[in-house]
């Protein structure tokens, strides 16, 4: 199964959210691997650094039961990685500015997913209790496209993971990213 | 059994259903996934002759002067795009986005 982290927009946590969610499905005994599309390669600088060998960069002769794909910000170069994924993940910030821009990476995808692929939206760095967060399945309704339900929160925690892995995390941050790959891989 | 590996254990069953149904779709699977494009820098080599060298001065101090510090490479790259379209630029132009993935 290929799952696609994009976002026309920079620093909505595309690969922040590639390396961990990766990261829950080795935790649930998945063979898992990140194939990072970014030139940037932070991803690729990140699975190097990490302690913890559970993910791998993505090797196209072995087999593994996920491959996650992190993508630049850039619609020009993302061509290459949507005709295989089984689905493709809008990450975006629950702010006007990357709700628009999700919009247009929307409309801008769409035609070239496989006829089969999912188009969803997962909301990063979300402040529970306020009264966008309560309207963000509203927002994600006015784009179109199906919003998973788990929300992933700001937590510094998040950005610990870069440097100190999985064990960075705490139970509720481990939760909410089992709760988010788990509605990702479930029809 | 606490909950989270009760998390997990749904997250590995739905996962390998979603691989089982895919198995029956070949459209969709791993290995038809493009090869990861080499990111390696491929070393671009030109001569800049002692003209160049006082227009790339010139470029700089004019961004600089806007505030913007840029390097030799970058001025390259804005001399390229700034100037008129010819084959040769198109083919140095090329190798450039090549080396570093990037317009």
């Amino acid at each position: 199964m290929n799952i696609l982290l994009c976002n026309g927009k920079g620093g909505t946590g595309k690969t922040t959210l590639s390396v961990l969610l990766a990261h829950a499905l080795a935790e649930a005994g998945k063979k898992v691997a990140v194939l990072d599309r970014d030139p940037q390669g932070t991803a690729t600088k990140w699975l190097q650094e990490c302690e913890s060998k559970k993910v791998v960069l993505y090797d196209h002769a072995s087999k593994h039961d996920a491959v996650f794909i992190d993508t630049p910000p850039r619609l020009d170069m993302l061509a290459p990685s949507l005709g295989s994924c089984s689905v493709a993940v809008l990450v975006c910030s629950p702010s006007p500015a990357d709700i628009w821009t999700t919009r247009d990476t929307a409309e801008s995808i769409r035609p070239h997913l496989p006829s089969k692929a999912r188009l969803r939206i997962l909301f990063n760095g979300v402040h529970a209790n306020t009264v966008l967060a309560r309207e963000l399945p509203d927002l994600a309704k006015r784009i179109g496209v199906k919003a998973l339900t788990t929300t992933i929160s700001r937590r510094q925690c998040y950005q610990h993971a870069a440097l100190l892995g999985w064990s960075a995390l705490d139970l509720a941050a481990r939760e909410e990213l089992f709760k988010a790959a788990l509605e990702i891989v479930t029809e | 059994m606490t909950k989270k590996n009760t998390l997990q254990d749904r997250l590995a069953r739905s996962l390998d259903q979603m691989n089982k149904r895919e198995a029956k779709a070949p459209s969709v699977s791993p290995a038809s996934l493009p090869p990861v494009i080499d990111r390696k820098c491929k070393k671009l080599s030109i001569s800049l002759f002692q003209t160049d060298i006082a227009k790339l001065d010139g470029i700089r101090s004019f961004m600089e002067a806007t505030g913007q510090r840029i390097s030799i490479s970058q001025a390259i790259k804005l001399a390229l795009r700034t100037a008129p379209l010819s084959k040769d630029l198109a083919e140095a132009m090329a190798a450039i986005r090549a080396e570093d993935g990037r317009a």
